[in-house]
């Protein structure tokens, strides 16, 4: 675990803020190795078809996970990390057309990679009672369909994947507090010109590894982090709304009605989602009841 | 600058960036000035953890004090004149450098941490 620390440490050191992007996102695209895998298990399409129609459930230990995966899908810190990339890759108006691509992109591959796993679990997992409660589990699937290879490709995809959002989490903790702060801040910037900002993001990480050193369940962790910061969402959430249908900041860029409505229907979701988080899980002790 | 600004909304929490486009603070407070009978003008920028105790409830001021200073001009806040703000957008431009008014000691005073170190 300290050689992880220190390897990630010494990368995000030494690389520049746009190549640590690209080689975390695109060595994390081996997690597509599942996407073959749930094709190659030729499933039956009209059952997962069937998986894609809303179907009500009121238990709430259902709710729970409907509440863990809405959360999943936008979590504060993404939002921080993401605004904050914005400026360290100084994106201008000419890069508003690529980022809607990596919205739809983005959103899609993350949805897909989901599907499949789940496909992939049900295949290999369910048949033999198998609870794939540890990451390293679900690589198995992978496995399974293409020897050797599978594993090693969902393995890298796993470690840049898992090591990609370490790096978004302890840089979106420092954004915050050299913002907030009143900081200079920036990868962009360097060590000397923006000194507190990169002692807060090694900061992030040694506290993120005093975290794991303590043994605790990291899957569970994950599952609690996303269900606290889905209280906070709606508060990040909000200003970014504000903002987008401002014609005074955004311009011509400025949301019109179809984003406005879309943008409220989803603050009303994520209000609700919000609220039910908390009760949630006590109710259903932690997704264990 | 503009009729009907928001200053709560357009100017207040933002960012000070200096004249060569050093983040240096961020706008804590605002101080209006004027006669009575007169209009309010917007005088000057508060920087530093000093203020933020204003900002809170009352219950949470003593502790936040504390914490963060009480508003010692010079030391924990920094009196930025309203005619060194160059523009603002979605921050705060100022005219001059950052030492000239004050702001960014923190970053000063820390930049030795890393004088040695390469890379970062």
């Amino acid at each position: 675990m300290l050689v992880a620390l220190v390897a990630l440490l010494v990368i995000v050191w030494r690389l520049a803020f746009g190549v640590i992007e690209k080689v975390f996102g695109y060595l994390g695209c081996c997690l597509l190795v599942y996407v073959a895998a749930a094709v190659h298990f030729h499933p039956d399409w009209h059952a997962v078809a069937s998986g894609f129609v809303p179907h009500l459930h009121v238990k709430a230990l259902y709710l729970y996970f409907v509440v863990g995966i809405v959360g999943a899908a936008l979590t504060p810190y993404e939002v921080y990390f993401y605004s904050s990339g914005a400026i360290e890759d100084r994106w201008t108006e000419a890069d508003l057309g690529l980022n809607k691509a990596n919205v739809f992109l983005g959103f899609g591959l993350g949805g897909i990679l989901s599907v499949a796993l789940i496909m992939v679990s049900a295949e290999v997992f369910a048949p033999l009672s198998v609870d794939p409660g540890y990451l390293g589990t679900t690589a198995l699937g992978a496995q399974q369909a293409f020897g050797v290879a599978g594993l090693l490709l969902a393995l890298v995809g796993m470690l840049f994947a898992v090591g990609g959002a370490a790096i978004e989490a302890a840089f979106s903790g420092a954004y915050c507090v050299a913002q907030f702060a009143g900081w200079e801040w920036g990868k962009y910037r360097g060590a000397r010109a923006a000194p507190r900002f990169t002692v807060g993001w090694l900061v992030f990480f040694l506290l993120a590894f005093a975290i794991v050193q303590t043994g605790v369940d990291p899957v569970l962790l994950t599952e609690y982090a996303v269900l606290f910061s889905v209280v906070a969402l709606p508060l990040t959430y909000l200003p970014v709304l504000l903002i987008a249908r401002d014609r005074t900041f955004m311009g011509e860029h400025a949301n019109g009605r179809l984003a406005n409505t879309c943008g409220l229907l989803y603050l009303a979701i994520i209000t609700i989602v919000a609220v039910a988080a908390i009760p949630l899980l006590l109710i259903t002790q932690g997704g264990s009841k | 600058m503009t009729d009907g600004l928001n200053l709560g909304y357009r100017i207040l929490d933002d960012q000070l960036v200096d004249v060569d486009g050093r983040r240096c603070g961020r706008v804590d407070d605002l101080l209006l000035a004027g006669e009575p009978g007169q209009p309010l003008v917007l005088h000057t920028i508060l920087s530093g953890s000093g203020v933020w105790h204003r900002r809170l409830p009352h219950w949470l001021q003593r502790p936040a004090r504390r914490l963060f200073g009480s508003g010692v001009i010079g030391q924990d806040v920094i009196q930025v004149p309203w005619a060194q703000v160059e523009r603002f957008d979605s921050v705060v431009h100022l005219r001059a450098k950052a030492r000239e008014l004050g702001l960014g000691k923190g970053d000063d005073r820390d930049f030795t941490l890393f004088r040695r170190v390469r890379g970062g």
